[in-house]
């Protein structure tokens, strides 16, 4: 006796089920993929945004620990000028008794928060040390720790000379970022007074 | 007519494929990142242990460089021969090198080259080696902690001075030796009593006792002799050589030098310095109080009476405005390099 054959394909009704699956499992992945990168996106930013400030605040260090370097002990001051926003330190890199303003010898340490940005000036010359800065912040403190209140126009020459040590907080948001990476450095000044 | 199997599993494998490819990259991309963040991570931490290890052993090598008012003799390097090979050559902790070069200021003001080194790299620093801002080390400056000799009276030791409590109290004793023997001879000898808020033993370079301190004092235009007064006198220099025996009760002020041994055999108060290369000794029934510091070399005590050492900066200071006293060295500036 002869059976009768199954019809071959699909169904209208295994079709449309196979087709709804297919796409959810498609919009599944896409959508993980997305987030996968996404999430990979942010990683790869929050990461150059630590090493910008790293090496950010590294540069803040040697300028710091260098500053008031007098090798002919002409009584020069580390710290020039000292406020919230602005460090100016200077070092007599060479030991010619003399502050050469156009070189290394005389380095700041800006903060611009409206402008985003942290930048190390050396002599007239303005270096972006980080962008994206969302908050920056320099606060001074004596050689017993006790931080030294900041008056509007920033510390007068008499506070300046107290001035041991130097802490930089800064927080930066990489454009398209929804995080800020956050540093701090205290340095204690390695000249004498 | 034969009939083909359909192939069901072209789009499936595709989409696997796209899947695993795309999962790979992303796997790729974040393990690319991880590399470069361990690299970096590396890099940072090479360069702060180097760091590290470089200011740990500018502290060492400062500390142990010799007390007194240039570093010519550590310019000479360990033969104490200028112009020879071994000139600026110093001792300095394993992993480290350190040399000792003339400034613009010559011994004065010199530059302590240290280069230190740390698994997968290193550093290196100079720094301006000047004198320490303070005059006295300690309320006891010894020549050595092994030989610190007897105390069979009473000795007080009074670190905090009460005219000036913006100071950090001075340590009752240091040397150039391990600080545990001073004070394994503090905690064994009955006799001694430490007030206030005095901090433990320390370590210091020696003074230069002998021949330096009293040429210099001379140079100063120090009296030859000395005779206690029977009221405080103003300040004076004075570098006695050989020994001196104080039998008449009396006073000092300034700075009093004795190449040899001081004998104390009545009562008598110092306001200054008192150095003496061949130790102090001090008779049953009399009394030696020193309002500033007191140096020593061995045997330091031999002391049956009462010896007193109250820290009185405003003393040594008056002192130090007339004649500059020996400093520890220490470290005016740095640059890293």
């Amino acid at each position: 006796m002869r059976r009768a054959r199954r019809p071959a394909g699909f169904s209208l009704v295994e079709l449309l089920v196979a087709l709804g699956l297919g796409l959810a499992i498609a919009v599944a992945a896409v959508s993980a993929t997305a987030t996968a990168l996404r999430h990979l996106t942010g990683l790869a930013l929050r990461a150059e945004a630590d090493d910008i400030l790293a090496l950010g605040l590294e540069a803040f260090t040697l300028d710091v620990r260098r500053a008031g370097f007098d090798p002919r002990a002409t009584g020069l001051a580390a710290v020039v000028e000292a406020s919230p926003a602005r460090l100016r330190l200077q070092a007599d890199l060479d030991g010619d008794g003399a502050i050469d303003a156009t070189s290394e010898e005389l380095t700041t340490i800006a903060c611009d928060v409206g402008g985003g940005r942290l930048s190390r000036i050396v002599g007239t010359q303005s270096l972006p040390l980080a962008n994206g800065v969302v908050a920056c912040a320099l606060d001074y403190a004596d050689e017993t720790g006790t931080a030294l209140p900041i008056p509007p126009g920033g510390l007068d020459a008499a506070a300046r000379r107290h001035v041991r040590r130097t802490t930089l907080d800064v927080a930066l948001r990489p454009p398209g970022s929804a995080v800020s990476a956050t540093r701090s450095a205290t340095v204690a000044l390695r000249s004498m007074p | 007519m034969t009939r083909h199997r359909r192939d069901r599993g072209g789009a499936t494998l595709a989409t696997a494929v796209i899947v695993l490819l795309a999962g790979s990259l992303l796997a790729a991309a974040v393990a690319e990142i991880a590399r470069t963040e361990l690299v970096v991570a590396r890099s940072r931490r090479i360069t702060a242990d180097g760091l590290a290890a470089a200011d740990a052993c500018l502290a060492r090598v400062t500390a142990a460089l010799p007390a007194g008012w240039d570093q010519t003799s550590a310019l000479a390097g360990p033969d104490g021969i200028a112009g020879t090979v071994d000139d600026g050559m110093l001792p300095a902790p394993g992993g480290c090198a350190a040399t000792l070069v003339p400034g613009p200021l010559g011994a004065l003001r010199p530059f302590l080259d240290v280069a230190a080194s740390v698994p997968g790299g290193g550093r290196r620093l100079r720094a301006i080696i000047g004198a320490a801002p303070a005059p006295l080390p300690a309320l006891l400056w010894a020549e050595s902690a092994a030989a610190l000799g007897h105390v069979g009276g009473r000795v007080e030791l009074d670190g905090v001075d009460p005219a000036r409590p913006d100071l950090p109290a001075l340590p009752a004793l240091v040397s150039p030796d391990d600080p545990a023997l001073a004070d394994a001879w503090i905690a064994g000898t009955p006799g001694i009593f430490i007030t206030g808020a005095t901090a433990r033993a320390e370590f210091a370079p020696a003074p230069r006792l002998r021949d330096t301190l009293s040429t210099r004092l001379i140079d100063h235009g120090a009296l030859p002799a000395f005779t206690p007064a029977p009221t405080p006198p103003p300040l004076a220099l004075h570098a006695v050589a050989g020994d001196l025996v104080i039998a008449t009760a009396g006073y000092g002020t300034g700075v009093l030098a004795v190449d040899g041994r001081l004998d104390i055999q009545a009562d008598f108060a110092f306001s200054g310095v008192v150095a003496a290369s061949g130790g102090v000794g001090v008779a049953s029934g009399a009394t030696l109080r020193i309002g500033g510091g007191l140096w020593l070399g061995a045997p330091a005590f031999d002391v049956a009476g009462l010896l007193v050492v109250r820290h009185d900066r405003t003393a040594v200071d008056a002192v130090d405005a007339r004649f500059r006293l020996p400093r520890r060295a220490a470290v005016a500036g740095v640059v890293d390099r």
